[in-house]
């Protein structure tokens, strides 16, 4: 059959929050995923280096499930979650015409270096796909910036 | 031989580029590196499964919404469609989030500073579920135009924002639904991003005297074509 034409994308606008941010959808439930509680906290930047107050990042591994978050006013998003391998990640915003598909990964897990998509990043861009272990108060947080564009700008996929 | 399912790849002929100057805030957003391109084995092809609990009654009807027992001001429409993967599949079950202006041109949100009046029964957030065809169907009023900053005497033209989950991640798609003889339409940096007529055509909704409800509302029929199952044929060793 004939493929249809799919439909185009269009940015989210600065006003998402009406239809997209109805509920908090940033702690992810999964009581029976494996795997420690953490945190994965960072800041949007755009090409300038100012945080972006107007992007949303959705996250999804099949094993956790689904999460949803808008940056603060100060670019600022923040997941609870068990930790899995890794997550999916998709970066709408203002001003972004087509969302942008990453990955985070976490700094401390062994699977990383047996990850054929981490593995086949530049070496010298894979950090930016990586969330940096830091435990504050006794608690995992994974410190995971995104650069959509410039010095250190974040890997997105053609997905 | 055998079918191997695969998810069709984005078609950059229709979707808009990252980059797109006339729309200024591209200039520091738009990734500037090649997109990394992902062999479609690693590619994610399930997906967050949406069902009745997603969507609340009322939710599809953003005249009532608001719950102030007040009916929304403005042009009440019917929207209506068919969620369908490229392949010409319906996806049943499709979660579509919905937000708009409201009649004078006007988000009930903080940061839109416009001076167009709020209205008091109208929140602008809708959702609605597709059926197993892959239909359907939310209640609203006609969205206002309204000016922006992005260059001297800017005005967006009348728009819906929709957002829909597919069947797996990867097909996840946010729009903006436009209506049929807007004059701000060629003015418009976002809705001209798209790079082809075609694709450009089909962000604008259909008026469908069918749809419309007799002494109600005005109907438009809006499709929306998701990224599929490519099944490529693959020649397996044996």
């Amino acid at each position: 059959m004939k493929p249809l034409v799919q439909t185009p994308s269009q940015t989210v606008g600065p006003f998402f929050s009406i239809g997209l941010c109805r509920e908090h959808q940033n702690v992810l439930a999964a009581r029976d995923a494996a795997g420690e509680r953490v945190r994965i906290e960072g800041i949007v930047f755009d090409g300038a280096r100012a945080p972006v107050p107007d992007a949303m990042l959705e996250v999804w591994h099949p094993s956790i499930g689904f999460g949803r978050a808008a940056t603060n006013p100060h670019g600022e998003f923040r997941f609870e979650t068990a930790r899995p391998p890794y997550f999916n990640v998709i970066v709408f915003a203002r001003g972004m015409l087509v969302h942008a598909f990453t990955r985070v990964y976490f700094s401390d897990e062994a699977r990383n270096a047996d990850d054929a998509v981490l593995q086949s990043v530049d070496p010298a861009r894979r950090a930016t796909l990586i969330g940096e272990r830091e435990d504050l108060d006794g608690r995992p947080v994974y410190q995971w910036n995104i650069r959509l564009q410039g010095d250190g700008e974040t890997v997105f996929f053609d997905l | 031989m055998t079918d191997v399912a695969r998810l069709s790849r984005r078609d950059w002929q229709v979707h808009p580029p990252y980059l797109h100057e006339a729309y200024l805030s591209t200039t520091l957003r738009a990734p500037r590196q090649s997109l990394l391109h992902l062999d479609p084995e690693a590619a994610e092809l399930t997906g967050p499964v949406f069902g009745p609990e997603a969507v609340g009654p009322g939710d599809a009807d953003l005249t009532l919404n608001a719950g102030t027992g007040g009916r929304a001001i403005g042009q009440r429409i019917m929207v209506t469609g068919r969620v369908l993967e490229d392949d010409g599949r319906p996806v049943a079950n499709a979660l579509i989030e919905i937000w708009q202006a409201n009649a004078a041109g006007r988000y009930r949100h903080q940061q839109d500073d416009g001076c167009a009046p709020l209205d008091p029964n109208f929140i602008g957030g809708g959702r609605v579920l597709t059926d197993t065809n892959g239909d359907y169907r939310f209640t609203s009023i006609h969205p206002g135009a309204y000016p922006w900053r992005n260059h001297h005497n800017a005005w967006r033209p009348s728009h819906i924002h929709l957002s829909i989950f597919g069947s797996s991640f990867p097909s996840r798609l946010v729009t903006q639904m436009y209506f049929p003889g807007d004059p701000l339409l060629p003015l418009d940096p976002i809705f001209n991003s798209v790079p082809c007529e075609r694709g450009r055509e089909l962000l604008i909704a259909r008026y469908d005297h069918d749809v419309t409800e007799p002494g109600l509302a005005l109907g438009y029929r809006f499709d929306i074509v998701l990224r599929g199952r490519d099944e490529t044929p693959m020649e397996t060793p044996r």
